[in-house]
C-alpha cells in the first residue's frame, strides 16, 4: 500500500458478523437500518448507528440470497435468492408479507421503481434466468412477464423512475412503462455482466465478460469501447451530477470525465492505492466523496479533486464485497468475503 | 484477502442425446461419496435430476479475441461458476451436462482463458457417452459425435447389452482411432467405477505423467498400426464415406533424438496458429537438446500448457506426441517434427 502522509484515519463504528459471503447490502430510505444478505441465505437488519440486530434471518433463502431491495416507504424489505423464491419481509415485525416463485431457480435481481407507478404504486421488477416479473407493494403481481433471448444480467429503474431498464448478456432493453412507444435496444457484441446509466440517463456504460467497458451516447446512439481493464469491470458507479464515473477492474480505479461529448478522447484519472483488485465503489448519494474496497479488505476514501486516497485505516478481515454510503453521506457501510459487516463514519 | 485454496474439479460430460448422459450424471449423484456436487445443465434431460443444486443455463459462447475461433468460450459458464465460487464451504465438484449438439471446445477453452474461473476452478475431465447401438449411424453425418469423441479423456461405450459382439469391436476399433488417447469403457446403464470419470487429471501434466505408461504404449500402437491399416482403411473411406475430409482422426508421433528448442517452437507456434482450430487435443512428452529435464505439455485448440518435468536420468531420450482432430495431415505432422530434430 501507497503511504499517504497526509491519510486521515476513518471513525469504526461497530461491526457484525454473518457467516459466509456478503452478497447484499441496501441502506433503508431513511438512513436508519442497513439490511445485508449472505451467501448461505442469511437475511439481517441492523439498527444503522447502533449496529443492533433488529432481525436475523437465518435461511432465507435455501442455498443462498443474492438480492436485497428496501420497498420505498422503508416498511418492507424484499429479498431474492437460488432457490427460486423471492419474499417481501415486514421490516418491523420480520413476517413474510408475501413470497413466489420468481421463474428460475437462481433469482439475483431485485428493483423498485423509484416513482409509483399510477394505481399500482411502486413496482417492483425480479429478475430470475431470462425473465423479468414485476410486483405490487404488497407483493402480489402486476400481470407482467417480460422475457429476453439470454438470461439477465442486471436490472433497475431509470430517468423519470418510471422507466425499466434489463440488461441481458446481449442487450440492454429501456422501456418506459407508462408513456406509449417502443422500447429501446442497445445490442452489444461482448456478453454484458453489469450495466450502469447516468442519473441523467445520457450515458450508458455495460461492463463485459472480456474485461471491456462499452459506452453508449443514449441521444444520438454513438458507441465507445474502451479495452485494457486488467479484470472484469463489475463496478461502475456515477457520481450524482452524472460528469463522473467511476470505475473497477483492476487494482487502480479509472475515474472518466463523461461532460460536453463523453469520454471518448479523454484520458482518465487513475486512482492507485489498493493493491489487490477493486471489489466495490460508491459515491455519496448527496456528496462528492467516493468509497473504494479491494480484495485485500482495505478501504478508502477519496475527494474529487485529489489523486490520493483521503481517508483510510479500515480494513476488513477478508475481500471487501460491497461498500455504501448512508443517504446522507456520513456514514459507510462495508461488508466482506467472510460475512463481515462494518459501520464506518467519515466526518 | 483472496487466499490460495484448492481449485475445484470440473467433469464435463458430454455425448449424444439418448447416449446415457443424464444416466451417467444420476449414477455419480447418488452414490454413497459423500461429496458435494453441484450440477450445470443444459438441458431439459431425458430423464429428470433429483439433486438440489442442478443449475439451468443456456449455452452463450462467446468470442474472447474478435473472431479467434479458438477464443470462444462460454460466457453462461463464466457467469454460474463465478457465483458458484462464493460460497465458503465451496462444493467438492462440478459437473457439467452439456447439449448432445455441443461444441466441447469453448466448454473447455473456458477453463483456460478466463483468470477467475482459473482461480477457482480446474478442468478435471471430459467424459463423452457413447451409444453403442446407435453410434454408427451418427459418426459420418453428425460432426458434435466426432467432436465429442475427440475431445474425451473417458469415452463410456454405453449400451454394450444392445449390441452384437462384433459391431461392438469394430465400434469400438474406430473410436480408438480417433482418440487413442482416451480410456475406453464398456458399460451397461452407464454402470462405472466413479474414480474413472472423477479426479482423472485429464489436462493436468502432472497426472499425464502418470497415465505415461498407457499412453506411450496406445500411441505406439496406434502408430505401428497405422502403416499397416492406412491403406486399407483409407479404402473404405473411400467407398462409404463422403465425409472423410472432416473425420476426426489422431496422429501420433514417436521419434528418438533431441529436438533444436527454436525450431521446436517455431513449427508448433506456426502449427497452433494455421490448425490450431483443427487440433482438438494433444499431449507430449519431448527431447530437448541441451535440456536434462523432459519437456511435458498438452493443450485444446490453440492453447497450449508445457513445462519440463523430471530429467530423463538412464532413460534414452525419446519424443512422444499425439495430435487428435479433424482435417489432420499425418505426412506433413510427420515430416515437421521430423525437421525439428537437432
Amino acid at each position: 500500500m501507497n503511504s499517504n502522509p497526509k491519510l486521515r484515519p476513518i471513525a469504526f463504528k461497530w461491526h457484525s458478523k454473518l457467516n459466509d459471503f456478503m452478497t447484499g447490502l441496501a441502506w433503508s430510505p431513511e438512513g436508519d437500518r442497513i439490511a445485508v444478505a449472505s451467501v448461505s441465505g442469511q437475511v439481517a437488519i441492523y439498527d444503522a448507528v447502533e449496529g443492533r440486530t433488529i432481525h436475523l434471518f437465518e435461511k432465507a433463502h435455501e442455498d443462498g440470497c443474492d438480492a436485497l431491495a428496501w420497498r420505498p416507504d422503508g416498511k418492507a424489505l424484499a429479498t431474492a435468492g437460488r432457490d427460486g423464491m423471492w419474499k417481501l419481509w415486514d421490516a418491523e415485525t420480520g413476517k413474510v408479507l408475501a413470497e413466489h416463485e420468481a421463474g428460475a431457480l437462481w433469482t439475483e435481481h431485485l428493483a423498485w421503481s423509484s416513482r409509483p407507478l399510477g394505481d399500482q404504486g411502486h413496482l417492483l421488477a425480479v429478475g430470475a434466468g431470462n425473465k423479468v416479473t414485476l410486483w405490487n407493494e404488497a407483493g402480489e403481481s402486476a400481470d407482467e412477464t417480460i422475457k429476453f433471448t439470454k438470461t439477465v444480467a442486471d436490472v433497475g429503474w431509470i430517468l423519470n423512475g418510471t422507466t425499466l431498464a434489463v440488461a441481458t448478456s446481449s442487450e440492454v432493453v429501456v422501456d418506459d412503462l407508462i408513456a406509449d412507444g417502443e422500447a429501446r435496444r442497445f445490442v452489444a457484441k461482448d456478453p454484458i455482466l453489469k450495466m450502469s446509466f447516468s442519473p441523467s440517463g445520457k450515458w450508458l456504460m455495460t461492463g463485459n465478460q472480456d474485461c471491456s467497458v462499452h459506452v453508449w451516447n443514449t441521444d444520438n446512439g454513438a458507441e465507445m469501447h474502451m479495452r485494457g481493464y486488467a479484470a472484469k469491470v463489475r463496478q461502475l458507479v456515477w457520481h450524482r451530477g452524472s460528469r463522473w464515473l467511476a470505475a473497477g477492474g483492476g487494482p487502480a480505479i479509472s475515474v472518466w470525465d463523461c461532460s460536453g461529448r463523453g469520454p471518448e478522447g479523454r484520458t482518465p484519472t487513475i486512482l492507485e492505492w489498493h493493491i489487490d483488485q477493486i471489489s466495490a465503489l460508491h459515491y455519496q448519494p448527496e456528496g462528492d466523496w467516493l468509497a473504494s474496497g479491494a480484495r485485500d479488505g482495505s478501504i478508502a476514501v477519496w475527494s474529487p479533486t485529489q489523486r490520493q486516497a483521503q481517508i483510510s485505516g479500515a480494513k476488513i478481515s477478508s475481500g471487501v464485497t460491497q461498500v455504501a454510503w448512508s443517504p446522507n453521506g456520513k456514514l459507510l457501510a462495508a461488508t466482506g468475503e467472510d460475512g463481515e459487516v462494518q459501520m464506518l463514519a467519515v466526518e | 484477502m483472496s487466499t490460495p485454496i484448492s481449485r475445484i474439479p470440473v467433469t464435463v460430460i458430454t455425448g449424444f442425446l439418448g447416449a446415457g448422459k443424464t444416466t451417467l450424471l444420476n449414477r455419480i449423484l447418488t452414490e454413497k461419496h459423500g461429496k458435494r456436487i453441484a450440477v450445470i445443465e443444459n438441458e431439459f434431460g431425458e430423464i429428470g435430476i433429483d439433486h438440489q443444486l442442478v443449475i439451468q443455463s443456456d449455452e452463450e459462447i462467446f468470442e474472447l479475441n474478435n473472431g479467434c475461433i479458438c477464443c470462444r468460450v462460454r460466457g453462461d459458464l463464466i457467469r454460474i461458476l463465478a457465483k458458484l465460487s462464493q460460497r465458503r464451504d465451496k462444493f467438492d465438484s462440478v459437473l457439467i451436462e452439456t447439449t448432445g449438439m455441443a461444441d466441447p471446445g469453448p466448454v473447455a477453452q473456458t477453463f483456460f482463458t478466463d483468470e477467475e474461473v482459473k482461480e477457482n476452478f480446474i478442468l478435471d475431465g471430459i467424459v463423452t457417452v457413447v451409444d453403442a447401438k446407435h453410434v454408427g449411424l451418427h459418426f459420418d453425418d453428425t460432426r458434435e459425435v466426432r467432436e465429442q469423441i475427440g475431445f474425451a479423456d473417458v469415452i463410456l461405450l454405453n449400451k454394450e447389452d444392445l449390441v452384437s459382439p462384433e459391431e461392438f469391436v469394430k465400434t469400438e476399433a474406430r473410436i480408438r482411432k480417433m482418440n487413442p488417447m482416451a480410456k475406453v469403457y464398456r458399460t451397461q446403464d452407464a454402470a462405472i467405477d466413479l474414480n474413472k470419470v472423477l479426479d482423472i487429471g485429464g489436462f493436468d501434466l502432472k497426472r499425464a505423467l502418470e497415465l505415461e505408461p498407457d499412453f506411450l504404449k496406445a500411441t505406439e500402437e496406434e502408430h505401428d498400426h497405422d502403416h499397416e491399416e492406412h491403406d486399407h482403411e483409407h479404402d473404405e473411406h473411400e467407398h462409404h464415406d463422403h465425409h472423410h475430409d472432416e473425420d476426426v482422426t489422431s496422429v501420433g508421433i514417436s521419434m528418438p533424438g533431441d529436438l533444436d528448442e527454436k525450431k521446436l517452437s517455431d513449427w508448433l507456434g506456426t502449427l497452433l496458429r494455421t490448425k490450431g482450430q483443427d487440433i482438438f487435443r494433444m499431449k507430449g512428452i519431448l527431447a530437448v537438446k541441451g535440456r536434462a529435464m523432459r519437456f511435458v505439455f498438452q493443450g485444446v485448440h490453440m492453447l497450449m500448457d508445457g513445462k519440463p518435468d523430471r530429467e530423463w536420468g538412464n532413460e534414452p531420450r525419446h519424443n512422444t506426441i499425439i495430435f487428435i482432430g479433424r482435417n489432420l495431415d499425418r505426412k506433413e505432422l510427420n515430416e515437421g517434427f521430423k525437421a525439428c530434430l537437432a
